[in-house]
């Protein structure tokens, strides 16, 4: 069921209470899809098929590209003529690509599935950053935007697998990959936003234009000509000085003028572009008139939320929305995880996934990391507990060292630089590893993982496990299935069978109490004062300590 | 830090986001003179405050213990800017190139072709720079190798750029450091480039500085536009060519040039001999108090000996004065310091050797030229502001800048003598200074500097709200 959960279901927005929440709409030819998979490879897991999948969707555009050339080939051979020049059947050679090509398409859905479940928590955690900026109009999302974007993303899962390293972890990949994503995203829209037409034009990338112009349903000749203009534009035009106001005004005619002589200079002096026809004032202003037409819609394509609630594709045969999965009346969300042995499944797939550092690596790390002194005001050790163990940020930490946040984030960077350079070291000596960027970024997703883990387990063993414990089981049950198994309220009020506001409750106070101890002990073990503000983020943080408990 | 930098720094703990002020923008925007069409000049305003936001922000906050420099230095960079996008620091042994980018969204990093593939000019670091002037910051989001642009960057042969998507940069600048610091990051092998024939190079630069409202980057093959481009001298020459001068220099290289075909100071413009302008053979600064005497060949032999063996500053001081007084025409004189101009190793030697060879022997070609102009500041202050040019080993030309007081025997207070960039940034000032007797001195000097060939600098004498400025090239 997980499996299916994972690669086979689109999200559904709906309302409950006032308050969006996200139920799972299962594709039923993907479903046939992974039945008719797992009926042939009976001890397939999620590993595995993922894998599958990956493989296939990334290694296509070359088989294709083969297949394509080899009966180009075989057919001007056979006629001596190009290929262009014919009019033949080429049914035999379709039936020997369309499998290819649908089963891509295939992996491609799966894949979008995939994400589509990896994109709603990095999407909440996106905007549950960002609304601590209210005073910032160009960072304000709903959270239904938000998902929205993400899964505007999951829909090219391309661009996230592109340089994907099957060594990696791919749910933590992913899920990191997505999180930049849709904070670029939603950065770039802040600002495009907020940007005049003619400025939009100028301060958009080669890739947004012809993404762009590709939505807009253009074709490649068009799109030459319409890319060339722009080019030249950009070469051309810039503001006279800063003007501060994001607006910039349309080129003059003169400025019009220079763009198309040069245009035409261009076509005639490069073979590449012999096919592009000439162009003059007034060409080019439609032309760079109509790229800002396709930047502007194609700013708004996330908010078409039809293509994304609905399952999409051919031959499909998806359940309607009121077959929600994981209906409360029949299958608890409890007892279908629990086919799994009782351990929620991203917490399994991690698992799966997860490939730990060398036990000898984890010793030479824990040699290398500070040790816990008695001068607590410069005190690495407590800035590595409070970043990696509760993931708090520099500007909640920073009274407690009576320094400004850019010291702490300086102090921290300076202390990760330390540790890489000497696991850099380490690794090179050890195992023949050179240190160059590549490798060096691969060490420092290692390192990050080892210290989360190893400050989370600090914790945990020296406060957070007896504090759990000392609540009473109502509450330790909500923060599990609440922070654990990711249910929402209303889902968790609907499996135990409480009122929400009982759920809501008890969830906060849990955490309150939770970051009090932990507070409590780091106030006592390091003989600080810790500020009010910080426990409440720490009551935040607790959620994280409680879904790797 | 501004609130809305704190909410980028949240939601990007890894990449570095700088403050922006508006004074700094206004400050960086270029002079209209300066480049020769609107790109340009908006290049090189994004290009100046990437590159001293950036610079600031290694000094202040990266802990990075190194002076960073910027390659091939700030004077170069407005014949880089006319042309192409990105900025050369030097970090000790590594290069970091910059590439400021106003762009919206970062779903590229692009580079010109001309920082990955002219070999003088390549990198170990490349750092990709949002740049948002309206919103008064920049960030940077993350950078790639050499190695990496050249092997997995895509080339757009239109644009001749490398490109990147943004999953293939490293984010964190941490691990540059690291890697930096732990030297394994190797650059891609690239072709060198043609040679360029100086009469080609002179074709080329015909042709490509003909005023276009754009950068005549793509109007030639690249192998030619890289070997013109690497060129510190032809790069300089095309600049000067496309920019439109507005203003009259002083080129001092028809100085020397002059001087070196005819023997003759050429007198221009108010530009005159020191000595004339004084109407003394000596300057006042140097003039002796005791009046002139034959000198014995044995007086002349005893200082030369003081100058041959190792005596402390003040002794050598007196020695050289003691020449230039006495020693004019004098064959031995004039045989020693042209000895001692080539042997000897130290910089300030060499001067103070040129500018007494030039006192004993105005015609000599190797003592350099030093000429006057009267400056009135008006208020009845007239000053006498010099240029010494001697040539140098390396091809380029040594200046030395001063202020005479013409009238009186020391400059009044407040006087200030300052170099400026083309551009107008004070690289150097001095100033006139007196005790609480009012006595100071006669001169003002700043330290000599060489410029590369080509370079324009202007000269600013300023005394309160009074000051005449110079423009000149070398």
């Amino acid at each position: 069921m997980t499996i299916m959960w994972k690669f086979c279901t689109h999200p559904s927005v709906r309302d409950s209470n006032g308050r969006s929440v996200v139920g799972w709409v299962i594709d039923r030819e993907l479903e046939k899809n992974i039945t008719t998979l797992l009926q042939s490879n009976p001890n397939a897991d999620e590993k595995f098929l993922a894998k599958l999948l990956l493989k296939n969707f990334c290694s296509e555009p070359l088989v294709l590209a083969l297949l394509t050339f080899w009966g180009e080939r075989c057919l001007e051979i056979q006629t001596r003529q190009p290929v262009e020049a014919q009019n033949l059947d080429l049914s035999w050679f379709i039936s020997l690509a369309y499998p290819l090509l649908y089963w891509r398409a295939l992996a491609r859905r799966h894949l979008s599935c995939f994400l589509y479940r990896v994109g709603e928590p990095a999407a909440n955690e996106v905007h549950s950053q960002l609304i601590k900026f209210p005073q910032y109009a160009q960072l304000q999302f709903d959270k239904c935007d938000v998902w929205q974007i993400a899964w505007s993303i999951a829909t090219d899962p391309a661009k996230i697998f592109k340089n994907f390293d099957f060594e990696r972890p791919l749910e933590k990949y992913s899920y990191g990959v997505m999180k930049g994503k849709i904070k670029d995203q939603i950065l770039r829209l802040g600002m495009e936003k907020m940007s005049s037409n003619w400025a939009l034009l100028k301060k958009s990338t080669q890739i947004s234009v012809k993404e762009a112009l590709r939505h807009q349903g253009y074709k490649q000749t068009k799109l030459d000509c319409y890319l060339l203009a722009w080019n030249l534009f950009k070469q051309i035009y810039a503001p006279q000085r800063p003007t501060g106001s994001r607006s910039l005004p349309a080129p003059t005619g003169e400025q019009f003028d220079e763009i198309a002589n040069l245009y035409n200079q261009q076509v005639r002096r490069r073979p590449q572009l012999a096919t592009l026809g000439a162009a003059n004032r007034k060409t080019i202003e439609a032309w760079l008139t109509e790229c800002i037409q396709a930047l502007r819609n194609y700013q708004t394509r996330h908010r078409v939320s039809d293509s994304i609630n609905a399952p999409s594709g051919r031959n499909e045969d998806s359940a309607p929305l009121s077959e929600i999965i994981f209906a409360p009346s029949s299958n608890s969300q409890v007892a279908q995880r629990a086919q799994l042995g009782n351990t929620p499944d991203s917490e399994m797939w991690e698992q799966l996934e997860n490939q730990e550092p060398a036990e000898q690596l984890k010793a030479v790390l824990l040699d290398f990391l500070p040790q816990k002194p008695r001068d607590t005001s410069k005190c690495k050790y407590l800035l590595l507990l409070l970043i990696c163990g509760l993931d708090l940020d520099y500007r909640s930490i920073a009274p407690i060292f009576g320094v400004c946040h850019t010291t702490v984030n300086r102090r921290y960077k300076s202390e990760m630089q330390r540790l890489l350079t000497e696991v850099a070291k380490w690794a090179q000596k050890q195992l023949g590893v050179t240190p160059d960027s590549e490798n060096l970024e691969r060490m420092r997703a290692e390192l990050n993982q080892f210290l989360n883990e190893h400050y989370r387990e600090l914790i945990f063993q020296e406060v957070f496990q007896n504090a759990l414990q000392q609540l009473d089981q109502q509450r330790r049950k909500l923060l599990h299935l609440g922070y654990s198994w990711e249910m929402n309220e209303a889902e968790i009020a609907r499996e135990l069978q409480l009122p929400e506001p009982e759920v809501s409750n008890g969830l906060v106070t849990g955490r309150q109490e939770l970051a009090t101890a932990i507070a409590i002990w780091i106030q006592t073990d390091f003989n600080l004062n810790l500020p009010p503000e910080l426990v409440d983020k720490i009551a935040i943080k607790v959620r994280v300590l409680i879904k790797n408990y | 830090m501004s609130s809305i930098l704190e909410a980028f720094t949240t939601l990007y703990p890894d990449q570095i986001w700088l403050e922006v002020s508006l004074d700094e923008i206004k400050k960086k925007w270029p002079l209209e003179q300066e480049y020769s069409y609107d790109v340009a000049r908006w290049n090189a305003f994004l290009n100046r405050l990437t590159l001293d936001v950036f610079l600031r922000w290694i000094e202040e906050e990266s802990g990075i213990k190194e002076q960073p420099e910027v390659w091939p230095s700030r004077d170069d960079l407005s014949s880089i800017w006319e042309v192409v996008n990105g900025t050369a620091i030097q970090l000790g042994e590594t290069r970091i190139v910059l590439i400021p980018n106003e762009a919206m969204d970062t779903k590229e990093y692009e580079v010109p072709a001309e920082w990955v593939d002219i070999p003088s000019w390549t990198a170990d670091y490349y750092l990709a720079v949002q740049v948002n002037p309206d919103d008064y910051w920049l960030r940077v989001w993350g950078y790639a190798t050499h190695k990496k642009l050249k092997q997995v960057g895509q080339f757009d042969r239109i644009r001749r750029t490398y490109s990147l998507q943004p999953e293939e940069l490293i984010e964190d600048l941490n691990i540059m450091w690291a890697a930096r610091e732990l030297g394994c990051d190797r650059k891609a092998t690239i072709e060198p480039l043609p040679s360029l024939s100086p009469a080609r190079a002179q074709s080329l630069l015909e042709q490509l500085s003909q005023k276009t409202p754009y950068s005549p980057r793509l109007e030639v093959p690249f192998a030619m536009w890289g070997t013109l481009l690497a060129s510190d001298e032809w790069r300089q020459e095309l600049y000067n060519r496309r920019v439109v001068p507005s203003k009259k220099l002083v080129d001092l290289r028809q100085w020397l040039g002059h001087f070196a075909e005819s023997g003759q100071n050429l007198i221009e413009d108010g530009w005159q001999r020191l000595e004339d302008i004084f109407a003394s053979p000596e300057p006042i600064a140097v003039r002796s108090q005791r009046g002139a005497k034959p000198t014995s060949p044995d007086a002349i032999a005893f200082f030369i000996h003081l100058l041959q063996s190792n005596q402390p500053e003040h002794v050598r001081r007196t020695a050289f004065k003691f020449l230039e007084e006495n020693g004019a025409g004098n064959p031995d004189v004039i045989n020693f310091l042209t000895e001692l101009l080539h042997s000897a190793k130290n910089e300030k030697t060499r001067w103070q050797v040129a500018l007494s060879l030039g006192k004993v022997d105005l015609e000599n070609p190797l003592s350099g030229i030093r000429k006057a102009k009267l400056i009135d500041l008006g208020m009845q202050l007239i000053v006498v502001l010099s240029v010494t040019i001697v040539p140098k080993a390396n091809g380029r030309k040594g200046v030395l800048l001063q202020v005479w007081s013409q009238s009186e025997t020391t400059l009044p207070a407040g006087l200030k003598l300052s170099l400026l960039s083309e551009t107008g940034e004070t690289r150097q000032e001095v100033e006139a200074t007196s005790d609480l007797e009012g006595r100071g001195k006669g001169s003002l000097t700043l330290p000599a500097f060489s410029p590369p060939p080509g370079t324009r600098f202007r000269v600013r004498v300023m005394r309160d709200d009074d000051s005449i400025t110079k423009d000149f090239i070398v």
